[in-house]
């Protein structure tokens, strides 16, 4: 009989690591859930944001720009959910890096250009001024970096992802041991 | 011995999950499209242009000339609750308005639903009158410090409005002008949005816009006030 080591128990560095993977992840994804907030309840408001980027076509009967103002939203309560709870936690946080980097590059673009950030609408926890500049690059940097970590790590040991990891590990160990008793 | 490994995702995992999650947001963001009424931009182009100045009296449009009202017609009190038209000129220097804008009523119904663009003097003039002015720039910066009496109003403000808003569109409907404002320079748009908006919606035409923006009218020493206590 073959012993069966399902590595269940996560190492002491990964509950280290857990901490403030943990921390970050419920921070980001609060942030996501309240910014999505603010756009879903008027997405004409931030397609009017958009639009003052002057980077997307918005003549008569295009679709881009209601296609974002209905969508971006969305992205991101969707994966702040998942971000707060660790549930695929590494696929929302790429999402969210995808995303972020499109906001980091459309905000250099128009940098002290006298276009107003409407990521949080009037309720920027960080940027007291809301035109574009220095302080919300440094802001989307820091939550691009943060998102690109998890991305990377993962949601930590606190995580729906990990409870069901075990889960999963668990039955498989409970397969082998079988097999193997009846082998 | 083996080794059963947990919470190792691939790449192509993460990807997919990644894809399913924009997939889920997408589909959501289409449901909220569908079941919201269309959504209304305002067109984007040419950028309407300073209007042939005339002298015109707003309180009583058939008069001419420099006849100034006694008392203009002020519509409603400042945001602080101070009477607006009490600390305004009585004797404008000129009353000017562009056009058939200022001629009338802002919530009768103007043929022409675009608005135009004032200048920095031309807006002193319309204040004198009592016009109404209105602040479109974020509401953090309006009570920071404003245009004396100036209400505050975004587009969002007119797309999905609120008990305040419609305060304020009846304070704008009974306006005898109104002048839109924001930060001023090219990219600020808001002013545009909240004319557009204001006739879109609630047929308030021929509002006006200082083109230069607020800086300009404080910088200029045009009354203000502000911040909120």
């Amino acid at each position: 009989m073959r012993t069966v080591d399902a590595s269940l128990r996560p190492s002491g560095w990964r509950i280290a690591e857990s901490i403030p993977l943990t921390l970050l992840r419920l921070a980001l994804g609060g942030l996501m859930i309240f910014a999505a907030v603010i756009k879903i309840d008027d997405p004409t408001a931030f397609a009017i944001a958009i639009r003052s980027y002057g980077l997307i076509e918005s003549e008569n009967g295009s679709f881009v720009l209601p296609l974002l103002a209905y969508t971006i939203p969305w992205i991101e309560l969707v994966t702040g959910v998942c971000l707060v709870l660790g549930a695929w936690g590494r696929g929302a946080a790429f999402l969210l890096a995808a995303m972020l980097a499109a906001f980091t590059l459309a905000n250099y673009l128009v940098i002290d250009d006298n276009v107003r950030c409407s990521c949080f609408g009037d309720k920027d926890p960080f940027c007291k001024d809301p035109i574009i500049g220095r302080c919300q690059m440094i802001r989307d940097g820091v939550m691009l970096g943060v998102a690109l970590l998890l991305a990377w790590r993962g949601a930590g040991v606190w995580s729906v992802d990990h409870a069901l990891s075990r889960l999963r590990a668990s039955s498989a160990a409970h397969t082998l041991d079988r097999d193997d008793d009846e082998a | 011995m083996r080794i059963v490994k947990i919470g190792h995702e691939g790449l192509g995992t993460v990807l997919t999950r990644a894809l399913a999650l924009a997939a889920i947001a997408g589909g959501a963001g289409l449901a909220q499209a569908w079941l919201s009424k269309p959504m209304v931009l305002r067109p984007t182009g040419e950028k309407t242009t300073a209007p042939e100045v005339e002298t015109i009296d707003l309180a009583n449009p058939d008069r001419e000339g420099d006849d100034a009202p006694e008392t203009p017609t002020s519509p409603a009190t400042t945001p602080s609750g101070t009477d607006v038209a009490d600390e305004r000129e009585t004797e404008p220097e000129t009353n000017v308005a562009p056009s058939d804008a200022g001629t009338e009523k802002a919530g009768a119904q103007s043929a022409e639903p675009d608005s135009r663009m004032i200048s920095l003097e031309e807006a002193k003039s319309l204040f004198d009158s009592g016009a109404v002015f209105v602040d479109a720039r974020l509401r953090a910066d309006w009570a920071d410090g404003r245009v004396l009496g100036a209400y505050q109003l975004t587009a969002g403000d007119l797309t999905s409005p609120s008990a305040r808003t419609f305060e304020v569109i009846d304070a704008l409907s009974a306006a005898p002008a109104i002048v839109i404002y924001c930060y001023g320079g090219e990219h600020c748009e808001a002013s545009e949005d909240v004319a557009f908006y204001l006739a879109e919606s609630f047929q308030i035409e021929g509002a006006m816009i200082l083109e230069d923006g607020y800086e300009a009218w404080a910088d200029a020493g045009y009354p203000i006030e502000g911040p909120l206590e």
